[in-house]
């Protein structure tokens, strides 16, 4: 069986809401694919079409070949965590697991290894009302991989959790990933994902907007421009702008140039001795990345601050 | 984009039919304890409802000064101890210390359950009902010992007896024989101070003494 999710074509509409417009991407075993877009971009609406929780108007959504509802031991095909609220809050995050672990056969042996996977060693036995919101993160999480299957999906896993969580968090995504797991990560925050997916899939609207891998979607959004740090900003803009450069004030004492190749750009200051202390090549965040690959595709704008 | 190994588990397969289903439901079912303590708290109150309720009023009857405990009163029964079904319905005028009722019946018909009839006081039998008069129907003027169901009564025939013979209820009068037609079409009840007679007669004869009584 491939260890895959193959989202083809899908398309769903809500009223007067066109939820997915052809909404297409693949997740591969071995890597973390980040699933980011604006809110109301359709990336829930999405993983709820693959579980089969809302049936698409057009398109497909496999796992591992096969539509999610076919499958034999569901639970070992793919693990998945939608909403880690949804729970009986009066049920201990033990038994929660249990009966889950009981609908596919499997027994307390396994509840307890998933239990301290996640870290919920201690608290297992408290009833699952009085978690956190991060814990109950940790908790989805420990159902997901109940089955131990080679698909996992989780919808916006860092919400509510603390820094340290975070860090947890993103680790154990690469560990998952690592065995030979396919992740695949929905966030509506970039930084979250920075130093955890290896491949975007970036959604607005309804339908794809870039898939690519995170180093080709920083390099796109870098390309050309370089980063000059300076004491004396307001000159150098203006040699740099009458020289034909498109400039940013990016910081203090920072700018963004592009339209200059890096030497001209030395050559430039030095000619006109102004002081500087670094050139050096843009390095884009994958949040520049993001908003410059989103902006057309935001629903919901707050105006501009006066 | 690199290729790597698919993730295999070494986990065993479990089974996903209907007994893990119904585990899994069941596990859900007992491991919420406010779910088992309602649920048993449920069970007791019908429970104990419907004990409650059989205790307090074996047949349901509203308690009243007679029967305070609301007991299901024995069903009425005749001189010989069996139940009968008795009904009245009264219209009174005084008569004074003297003066006399005549009652012409002219015919009588009726139905009957050719089984065996029921036991169960105010059962109707409604199939089986043959047209015919029993050998116990009587109309005419019927005295019974007082107006409580099952106590003893009597239509008086034309017989030489001296007194009110005061006779079994019907049902234990029984008796096979054609329906008695109307012999005896006038019945009169005479009372002159506290002397009561009673006498009978076909179209056109004489007043026959059916009984005759001393009261006071």
């Amino acid at each position: 069986m491939e260890a895959t999710i193959e989202v083809t074509g899908l398309r769903k509409r809500f009223g007067a809401v066109q939820a997915l417009d052809g909404m297409t991407f693949m997740v591969v075993p071995g890597q973390v694919t980040g699933f980011v877009g604006p809110n109301g971009a359709g990336k829930s609406t999405t993983m709820r079409v693959i579980l089969g929780l809302d049936a698409p108007d057009a398109g497909t959504a496999l796992v591992g070949g096969q539509p999610y509802a076919s499958l034999r031991h569901p639970l070992s095909r793919l693990g998945s965590l939608l909403d880690a609220g949804a729970l009986q809050p009066s049920r201990s995050a033990r038994n929660h697991l249990m009966w889950l672990a009981h609908s596919q056969g499997l027994g307390a042996r396994r509840v307890d290894q998933v239990i301290e996977l996640v870290g919920l060693g201690g608290t297992a036995r408290r009833k699952a009302g009085g978690y956190s919101l991060g814990m109950r993160q940790r908790l989805g999480i420990a159902a997901a991989l109940l089955g131990d299957p080679p698909v996992l999906m989780f919808d916006e896993p860092f919400n509510g959790m603390d820094p340290e969580g975070i860090v947890w968090m993103r680790g154990f995504l690469r560990s998952l990933a690592a065995q030979g797991r396919a992740v695949l990560v929905s966030s509506h925050l970039m930084s979250e994902l920075q130093d955890t997916a290896d491949h975007l899939v970036v959604v607005g609207r309804g339908l794809v907007i870039a898939d690519a891998s995170v180093a080709e979607l920083i390099g796109a959004a870098s390309d050309g421009r370089v980063t000059v740090r300076t004491s004396a900003r307001d000159q150098a803009m203006t040699v740099l702008a009458r020289a034909g450069a498109e400039v940013a004030a990016t910081g203090p004492g920072m700018l963004t140039v592009s339209g200059l190749s890096s030497e001209r750009i030395v050559e430039l200051l030095a000619g006109n001795a102004i002081p500087f202390a670094e050139v050096s090549a843009h390095r884009a965040s994958l949040e520049e990345a993001y908003m410059e690959l989103t902006r057309d595709a935001v629903d919901f704008r707050a105006g501009v601050a006066r | 984009m690199s290729v790597m190994t698919p993730y295999r588990s070494e986990q065993r397969a479990g089974g996903d039919g209907f007994t893990q289903l119904l585990r899994a439901e069941l596990t859900k079912f007992r491991t919420v304890r406010g779910w088992v303590i309602g649920t048993l708290v449920g069970v007791l109150l019908m429970v104990g409802l419907g004990v409650l309720t059989t205790k307090s009023s074996q047949c349901g009857v509203p308690p009243t000064p007679a029967n305070p405990s609301g007991a299901c009163p024995a069903p009425p029964t005749g001189p010989g101890g069996e139940w009968v079904t008795d009904a009245f319905y009264f219209v009174r005028q005084p008569l004074g210390t003297s003066g006399s009722i005549t009652v012409r019946v002219t015919s009588l018909t009726g139905r009957y359950a050719t089984h065996a009839g029921s036991a169960v006081p105010g059962e109707i039998p409604t199939a089986d009902l043959t047209p015919g008069v029993q050998p116990w129907a009587k109309a005419g003027i019927i005295i019974k010992a007082d107006a409580s169901a099952g106590s003893a009564c009597s239509s008086p025939r034309p017989a030489p007896t001296p007194r009110v013979r005061v006779r079994p209820p019907r049902a234990s009068r029984a008796r096979s024989g054609t329906a008695r037609p109307a012999a005896d079409p006038f019945t009169r009840w005479d009372r002159a101070a506290n002397r009561c007679r009673i006498s009978s007669t076909s179209s056109g004869s004489p007043w026959e003494p059916a009984a005759a009584s001393r009261s006071g």
